[in-house]
């Protein structure tokens, strides 16, 4: 029993050891990543971008499904962009609230009749939209079918060769296609798909569609998901795509291929997690059909969204996200350890699978470990609570290293006193904040084996407007 | 103690003093930056009155003060020259010359045989943009780099490229191998219309397929209105893409000739529906009435591109084409037809009335 026992002990160990080691990995990439991206970006003059002959339109593909609090602030950020052609396809997966209203009221749409392919399944359209003022703006108004669903009708009515996905709530700075779009100029036969930065609205200012003072939230759990995005786009997905092992492009801010995309048939709707599969998804038929391609995670181009301030529906968010991480995977399992897959088979699948799909069962059967082995006089007392300790610095230097990357990149908080905010947040999310996550993850395993695939609400309170 | 005690422990106190010193290093970056962005701010406004000065004096001295005084501060100098060459034009713009030459000229060249991206990339802009013909073999040679490097070239050039700079250009462009097309498509983009005779002149000679497709689609991008005769020999060219370029061209320039019009008309009849689909959105360009019965065909078109082209281009012929579409709206013999029509002429009108 206690051989068995000590051999789990030393297996989470292993664990602990090898996960932290991948995250500095990852972050180490990440910062030799901006660096070099930063020395190449500070002399390429965006305006000249723009003139070139080859820059692709893009099609943005927005789904709204009950986002009448920031639908207006959000579309008019997509109307300001600064991309020489684009269209801005709104989906209205069914609201029930005011979106569709709000739309029709402030960009005077008009019912139209717009021919296109429907080459993706979706649930049916209601109708098609103009508006008058704003040419570039289509809306469509379908029944409630879910994000995949609403994406997929999208794809269908869009036009042009990429199509970018973004949520309806989210805020794209005025360059950020452009930036986006380089890699697909700079390598147009092998880019595939890029994704950017996602930031947190909350405490932000908004004005005209754009973001014009950054500051911090005054609500905790949003402070605390500020480090989270930090770490997870600054330090894990540049340091994935480095290793050419990224596997998920947010679905609040993604430009894609759309012959690739349709190739594999969009978005799949029995799924929660419809971003990071369509991306597992075009990743296996490149390999299959033996194309040569590239997935960029570029840390520049910006796109803010609201993050949840009530801890009721981070916790439904965070059980959703993992449920998807989970059908996703063993959706695609067979391009696990798969060699024909490459790298994506053989490294950033297991990756996921080990470290991000069992990493909460693992840090709880952890947790467990020591509280029993602390009970049972099995494990030295001093040595368990030093050896926590050594996690909680461990975890707080990840975090401090994603901060230092913000703050060498991008440093959008202006003051020093927002910094040093960051930080002390950074020490106290390791004490209930992470052990409450790695709980509500814990627990998204049992939803998912009962089936549970509802989306739940998200509140949203709304974009903070200047005077 | 046991030892593993004695490992966490040091461990944990080694990764706290770390965490310490990166905290520190946080603030200190945050600090030190700001001082340094402020000094590099002063030192820039203080360059910029004296290169005003240098400019408005007689004697050549005050330039070469201003090269000696701020060779040291090439991030600085390479900013302000690059900018002041861009809003300032004429005899003015020698005096730059002359500070670029003395100050950073050397530097820049070293610059660009470094093995660090970022410093060849912030050197290259200022070198190509006062690049003279002895100059011209590197500038040559980057174009062949990758691409974030050529891109700083383009923006190089498409500043105020020397006269000769663009002969060279296309030297090069007509021994290159087809991988290098697309670059030489934005170079030579980047440089607007100064390439027009260049173009005529490399539309005569006997270049592969692709090239002529870059240089048949720069004369309709950028428009190139002077070589539209020479395009129109190109209209019968067995390589479908420089027909479909052809097509695109001529409706971009927007000159209305019999020539481009009857050469429309059969590109509109093309074998192949790419060639068409472009030749009936250039036909709705110049608004060529004669072209009626191609875009009614091409609205019966099986492929959704011919169809829309040809809808839209019947949408800008007048009361004419509108009542073709809306008789093809009617029918009910092809539903993707008259779904097109009824699609394009509900836009058509909605826009006209709003």
């Amino acid at each position: 029993m206690e051989t068995a026992f000590n051999i789990l002990t030393i297996l989470i160990l292993v664990y602990f050891f090898l996960l932290n080691g991948f995250y500095f990995l990852f972050l180490l990439l990440s910062m030799f990543g901006i660096y070099h991206y930063r020395n190449i970006t500070a002399y390429v003059n965006y305006k000249k971008l723009f003139l070139l002959p080859q820059v692709k339109p893009i099609s943005i593909i927005a789904p709204a499904f009950n986002e009448a609090n920031t639908i207006i602030e959000s579309v008019g950020s997509l109307l300001s962009l600064e991309y020489p052609q684009f269209e801005i396809i709104v989906v209205n997966d069914g609201s029930t609230d005011e979106t569709m209203e709000k739309l029709t009221q402030r960009f005077n749409l008009k019912k139209t009749t717009r021919v296109f392919r429907r080459v993706l399944v979706s649930r049916a359209i209601r109708g098609l939209y103009s508006s008058s003022s704003h040419p570039k703006l289509v809306v469509v108004d379908k029944e409630n079918g879910g994000k995949a669903d609403a994406l997929n009708a999208g794809l269908n009515v869009s036009q042009y060769p990429l199509f970018c996905a973004i949520d309806s709530d989210s805020i794209l700075e005025k360059d950020s296609l452009l930036k986006m779009v380089r890699p697909f100029l700079e390598d147009p036969e092998k880019t595939q798909a890029a994704g950017g930065v996602i930031r947190l609205s909350n405490g932000c200012r908004v004005k005209s569609g754009q973001v014009v003072s950054i500051g911090l939230p005054r609500n905790s759990l949003a402070r605390f998901q500020i480090i989270e995005y930090f770490r997870a786009f600054l330090g894990g997905r540049l340091g994935l795509s480095m290793l050419r092992s990224i596997l998920i492009i947010s679905g609040a801010f993604g430009v894609f291929r759309k012959d690739t995309a349709l190739a594999c048939g969009g978005y799949r709707t029995d799924t929660i997690g419809e971003d990071m599969d369509l991306v597992i998804r075009m990743k296996k038929y490149l390999h299959e059909q033996k194309i040569p391609y590239r997935m960029h995670f570029i840390p520049d181009p910006i796109c803010w969204t609201e993050a949840p301030e009530s801890l009721k529906t981070l916790t439904r968010q965070r059980n959703r996200w993992h449920r998807g991480l989970i059908e996703v995977l063993l959706h695609n399992r067979t391009m696990l350890m798969n060699p024909r897959y490459g790298v994506t088979g053989m490294f950033a699948m297991p990756f996921y699978v080990v470290f991000e799909m069992l990493g909460p069962l693992i840090e709880f059967t952890g947790y467990l470990l020591f509280a029993v082995s602390i009970a049972l006089g099995l494990i030295n007392t001093p040595f368990a609570l030093l050896f926590f300790t050594l996690a909680v610095i461990l975890g707080i230097m990840l975090s401090l290293f994603s901060i230092l990357i913000e703050e060498y990149s991008l440093q959008k908080y202006p003051k020093l006193k927002d910094v040093l905010t960051i930080i002390l947040y950074a020490i106290l999310e390791n004490f209930a904040y992470r052990q409450y996550l790695a709980w509500v993850r814990f627990k998204a395993y049992f939803d998912f084996l009962q089936g549970k695939a509802g989306w739940g609400e998200m509140e949203r309170k709304g974009f903070k407007k200047t005077d | 103690m046991s030892i593993p005690l004695i490992i966490v422990g040091y461990s944990a106190a080694f990764l706290l003093a770390f965490s310490l010193a990166l905290i520190l290093f946080i603030i200190h970056l945050r600090v030190i930056r700001g001082a340094h962005k402020h000094k590099l701010d002063q030192i820039s406004e203080d360059l910029e009155t004296e290169i005003l000065m240098a400019m408005s004096a007689k004697e050549d001295d005050k330039a070469l003060e201003v090269a000696k005084k701020y060779s040291g501060y090439p991030t600085v100098l390479i900013q302000v020259l690059t900018e002041y060459m861009h809003t300032i034009s004429g005899s003015e713009r020698d005096r730059l010359r002359q500070i670029y030459t003395h100050g950073l000229q050397k530097r820049l060249l070293r610059d660009i045989g470094s093995r660090y991206t970022h410093i060849r990339l912030r050197a290259i802009r200022p070198f190509v943009m006062f690049a003279e013909e002895e100059d011209f073999p590197v500038v040559m040679q980057l174009i062949q780099e990758k691409p974030v490097i050529r891109l700083a070239v383009i923006d190089g050039l498409s500043s105020i490229p020397h006269p000769s700079m663009i002969s060279r250009l296309f030297k090069a462009f007509a021994e290159s191998p087809d991988t290098d097309l697309r670059a030489y498509l934005n170079v030579m983009h980047s440089m607007g219309r100064r390439i027009e005779d260049q173009v005529g002149q490399y539309l005569q000679e006997p270049l592969p397929a692709t090239k002529l497709g870059v240089l048949i689609e720069l004369v309709g991008a950028l428009p190139l209105p002077q070589q539209y005769l020479p395009v129109l020999n190109f209209a019968d060219h067995t390589d479908k893409e420089v027909r479909i370029r052809v097509a695109r061209s001529l409706g971009r320039l927007n000159i209305l000739t019999k020539d481009v019009r009857d050469t429309l008309l059969k590109l509109a009849g093309d074998k192949a529906w790419e060639v068409q689909a472009q030749a009936f959105k250039s036909i709705g360009r110049l608004r060529i009435e004669a072209g009626l019965e191609s875009l009614k065909s091409g609205l019966f078109s099986p492929q959704w591109h011919c169809r829309r082209n040809a809808a839209i281009a019947l949408s800008g012929l007048g009361e004419k084409g509108k009542r073709l579409l809306k008789r093809t709206s009617e029918q009910t013999e092809d539903p993707y037809a008259s779904d097109m029509a009824r699609m394009i002429l509900e836009e058509t009108e909605y826009f006209q009335a709003t």
